[in-house]
């Protein structure tokens, strides 16, 4: 397994090689000139000329290339021209807390999506499943910033029991939790609708297994069945691709910091894009690619874990 | 008590009918509207009126009106246009693209299909937010860059399908059969693989319209898509959000067309799903 598990963290110098080249170009081919982004259209030639100077603009775009690349070894995301700042000052803090919002919601998707499936797989074809089965269908239909929106006009404007907008204070973890409740509870929201598919049909697989009849018939209890033999191997697969598709969660953070103003990648690069930052949009997109492939590699490292019938060492 | 019970078998065994009626009524009702929009919109989606700006919903204008004083109804009503203009574009692009390569992978194999393999893993673990924010940057944001950014998502997403769909097929004897006899690859790609892998294909791309439409919101919400005139969905969200206070319904209004839409598409594909899997038992 260690042999596997070492072959697999090779195969990230590739992909993120690979993904930093994509992000590298599509970047570059933005249109329009930093240095007169940054000066304004009526500075003199001389001043943007000495700007394209100080930022290696005049370089080859080969040459900045392998720049990129020599810096992201010391990670180094580049200089942000407009702030004067390292990019991964800027970005370092509102990383943390996409991190943190896609965990939270991950989590809360998790806790309300499992109960749900395992009820509805136990009660199978009942009202119960029909209506909870309804209800997930519902919830993959939503785009989850409206989720947002909705949420946050009720328990925020009417209610006023969730704070309106922001991160909340960087040095109070209460504070913080306080204000990523609400977002997190909307990927939660979307997310359970698909970890209740995926509990309940996994669920209903494994209700319909040999070693589940051979249990029964013993005359072990429906509590004993259920909650030691079914739930254990149902949870197994759950859990794996819950996190599998933390990737999506991910994805969903973007327009969900603009809807709450939460300061965090999202929100950093909307406004880059705008501004034509080139070094923040590719240090924010480059920091998004490296969250996706680490969130990859634990996925297939857990997937060796639980499915121990898999020999990977002679894969 | 069994009548009471056999009443919810009723509705039970209906659910997955009831369904595909919901959504082919709901996707039959956007296209009609999208076609009809001008007989449909009761007010002009692009005319200023600053007198009845931020009209809360009434009898004038069934969904208020917007900060220039727009009718949200007629905005709607256009807005069809664009999703459904998107959504079946964006599938088209990624369809085309996808099969093709997809066909060719699962046919040749070799290294050409393991490095499909490989570029098609790498784009998949991707969220589609992310890989469309990038395509649009390459591009350049505009309302076709969104639609091509779209499209890109999916390809990855039909090459997965196809070389799977291809791999099966290829393995029945009947294509042995006909490269025996020395037909063409491309002949036997096109009239003898193509054909039988079809229905897998139309399924989900009924499910994928509804992702395409689902995206094409979130890009327009992030000011990554539309030009600000035009009544998109997602735009209209972003432009109401300003105003959520003393306007809830210039963003929850779009939401809940997108949330219908979206689902009328979804509803659509599962029940075309359960159609026609065999391994599912009716």
């Amino acid at each position: 397994m260690s042999g596997y598990i070492f072959r697999r963290l090779l195969k990230v110098i590739p992909t993120i090689l690979f993904v930093v080249t994509v992000i590298f170009f599509a970047v570059r081919s933005l249109t329009g000139d930093p240095a007169v982004a940054l000066l304004g259209e009526d500075a003199g030639s001389e001043a943007i000329a000495k700007m394209r100077e100080h930022f290696g603009l005049n370089e080859s775009v080969f040459v900045q290339y392998f720049e990129t690349i020599r810096n992201l070894l010391m990670f180094d995301l580049g200089e942000d021209v407009f702030r004067q700042l390292p990019v991964i000052e800027i970005l370092a803090r509102p990383f943390y807390y996409t991190i943190e919002l896609t965990i939270a919601g991950t989590l809360l998707g998790a806790l309300m999506g499992i109960p749900l499936g395992i009820i509805s797989a136990l009660n199978w074809r009942s009202t119960l499943d029909a209506t909870s089965r309804l209800i997930a269908l519902l919830g993959f239909s939503f785009p989850t910033f409206f989720v947002g929106i909705v949420l946050l006009y009720v328990f925020a404007f009417k209610l006023r029991w969730f704070p309106l907008l922001g991160g909340g204070d960087y040095n109070d973890f209460w504070d913080r939790m306080y204000h990523l409740f609400l977002p997190a509870l909307t990927l939660g929201i979307i997310k359970a609708s698909f970890v209740m598919r995926l509990t309940r049909s996994n669920m209903l697989t494994i209700l319909q297994e040999d070693y589940i009849i051979t249990a029964r018939s013993k005359g072990l209890s429906e509590f004993i069945v259920v909650g030691k033999h079914a739930l254990r191997n149902t949870l197994l697969v759950v859990i794996t691709m819950t996190f599998a598709y933390m990737i999506f969660t991910l994805g969903g953070t973007i327009a969900l910091e603009i809807v709450f103003n939460r300061p965090g990648i999202g929100v950093h690069l909307v406004h880059a894009i705008a501004e034509r930052n080139y070094a923040v949009i590719q240090g924010g997109l480059i920091l998004l690619s490296v969250g996706v492939v680490v969130i990859n590699l634990v996925t297939d490292i857990l997937y060796t874990i639980i499915d121990p019938r898999i020999s990977y060492d002679n894969a | 008590m069994t009548t009471h019970k056999s009443w919810f078998a009723i509705i039970r065994l209906n659910f997955s009918d009831l369904g595909s009626i919901v959504g082919v009524g709901i996707v039959g009702l956007i296209v009609l509207i999208a076609i009809f929009a001008p007989l449909v919109a009761p007010y002009d989606p692009y005319l200023h009126d600053t007198i009845i700006r931020m009209q809360p919903p009434g009898a004038e204008h069934w969904f208020g009106t917007d900060q220039f004083g727009r009718d949200i109804l007629s905005r709607l009503v256009y807005g069809t246009r664009i999703s459904l203009y998107v959504g079946i574009v964006a599938v088209i692009i990624g369809g085309v693209i996808g099969t093709a390569i997809g066909l060719a992978a699962g046919y040749f194999r070799g290294w050409f299909d393991s490095t499909v393999g490989w570029f098609t893993d790498v784009m998949m673990s991707f969220p589609t937010e992310v890989l469309a924010i990038i395509v649009i940057i390459g591009l350049g944001a505009s309302s076709t860059s969104a639609v091509i950014a779209i499209g890109v998502v999916f390809i990855s997403r039909y090459i997965r399908l196809i070389r799977a769909a291809t791999l099966t097929v290829t393995s029945h004897a009947y294509i042995d059969a006909v490269n025996v006899i020395g037909q063409s690859h491309i002949r036997i790609m096109l009239r003898h693989i193509l054909p039988n892998i079809m229905s897998d294909t139309i399924i989900m791309t009924s499910l994928w319209v509804a992702t395409a439409i689902r995206t094409e919101t979130v890009l327009s919400f992030l000011g990554l898509r539309a030009q600000p005139p035009e009544p998109s969905w997602g735009v209209m969200i972003r432009d109401g959000l300003d105003s959520l206070i003393f306007a809830p319904w210039l963003a929850i209004v779009p939401g809940i067309a997108i949330f219908i839409t979206v689902l009328g598409f979804n509803l659509l594909g599962d029940s075309f799903r359960d159609y026609t899997d065999p391994k599912l038992n009716r």
